[in-house]
């Protein structure tokens, strides 16, 4: 894609979508931001991988963990705030 | 979806429940975010039961400290904050150590003089991805620095806004930015050379 004046270049698009800052970018550099998805694929590409990572880890990693054992801990932490207490 | 706290959980009434360490107040505390604060350890790289002893760890802190907690954060950032501490304490990998990544160089080699892409994102055609997703998932996220890992999974798993990231584990929002670019670009650079396909 070329550089057009007054528009994103990847790397800032890249930049952007990557350490999150799209969310303080105002209304006209968003507006920017996503004629520069329309226009370029590489970048599109880039924002949709990055949100398919996020997808895949809470998918992962996002489960309620093993009831039982949490219920575990519990036990554990509240006889320990009973003696502290005592 | 955004996470909701129990709206008892930010009334002044609670607050001073809390300070007073009554049996009650924290019980609900800990019921509610126990399996928050399990599950930021296991994400953060601990074996399982490293995980369980440092998320008890950290709930018998949070009860000794109660007296000084002052509520200006949530109760689930200062648990955060306080998970973070014990990573840290116990890690090395948790230790700030921001100045260099060789992530960077990676990255530099992606773009021209213009910031134009020179070596785009690649679109891989892999027909065994979705079944091995979770095994390259968890060998990338092995890839990148703890600290960063705790903050990709703070962000992504657990959904806590900047603010919240950025006081629990006390660094400043442009900080924040860099770890997560580079935790989200090294993973991302993983995958890829793994046959990262976008759904």
């Amino acid at each position: 894609m070329m550089k057009v004046p007054g528009m994103f270049s990847c790397r800032e698009v890249h930049e952007h979508a990557s350490m999150g800052t799209y969310d303080e970018l105002g209304m006209m550099a968003r507006i920017r931001f996503a004629m520069h998805l329309m226009m370029c694929v590489h970048c599109a590409r880039y924002v949709r991988q990055l949100k398919a990572l996020g997808d895949y880890a809470r998918r992962m990693l996002g489960g309620q963990p093993d009831p039982e054992r949490c219920e575990r801990i519990e036990t554990v932490v509240m006889a320990s705030c009973d003696g502290h207490k005592h | 979806m955004a996470y909701t706290p129990p709206p008892e959980f930010g009334t002044p009434e609670f607050l001073v429940r809390l300070q007073r360490q009554d049996r009650d107040a924290i019980q609900k505390v800990v019921h509610e975010f126990l399996p928050q604060i399990l599950r930021a350890a296991r994400g953060a790289g601990l074996q399982e039961h490293e995980a369980d002893d440092v998320t008890q760890q950290v709930f018998l802190t949070f009860i000794e400290t109660l007296p000084r907690f002052e509520g200006r954060s949530q109760v689930r950032t200062w648990l955060f904050g306080i998970l973070y501490h014990k990573l840290r304490e116990a890690r090395r990998g948790f230790q700030k150590q921001d100045k260099h990544d060789d992530i960077d160089e990676t990255l530099e080699t992606r773009f021209d003089d213009r910031g134009m892409w020179q070596n785009p994102p690649r679109k891989a055609d892999n027909d065994l991805w979705d079944q091995q997703i979770r095994k390259h998932l968890e060998e990338c996220l092995e890839t990148v620095p703890e600290r960063h890992r705790l903050a990709f999974v703070l962000r992504e798993v657990e959904g806590l806004e900047t603010k919240e990231i950025c006081n629990a584990l006390d660094v400043s929002g442009t900080n924040l930015g860099v770890i997560l670019y580079r935790a989200r670009n090294r993973l991302r650079e993983c995958l890829e050379s793994r046959g990262f396909e976008e759904r």
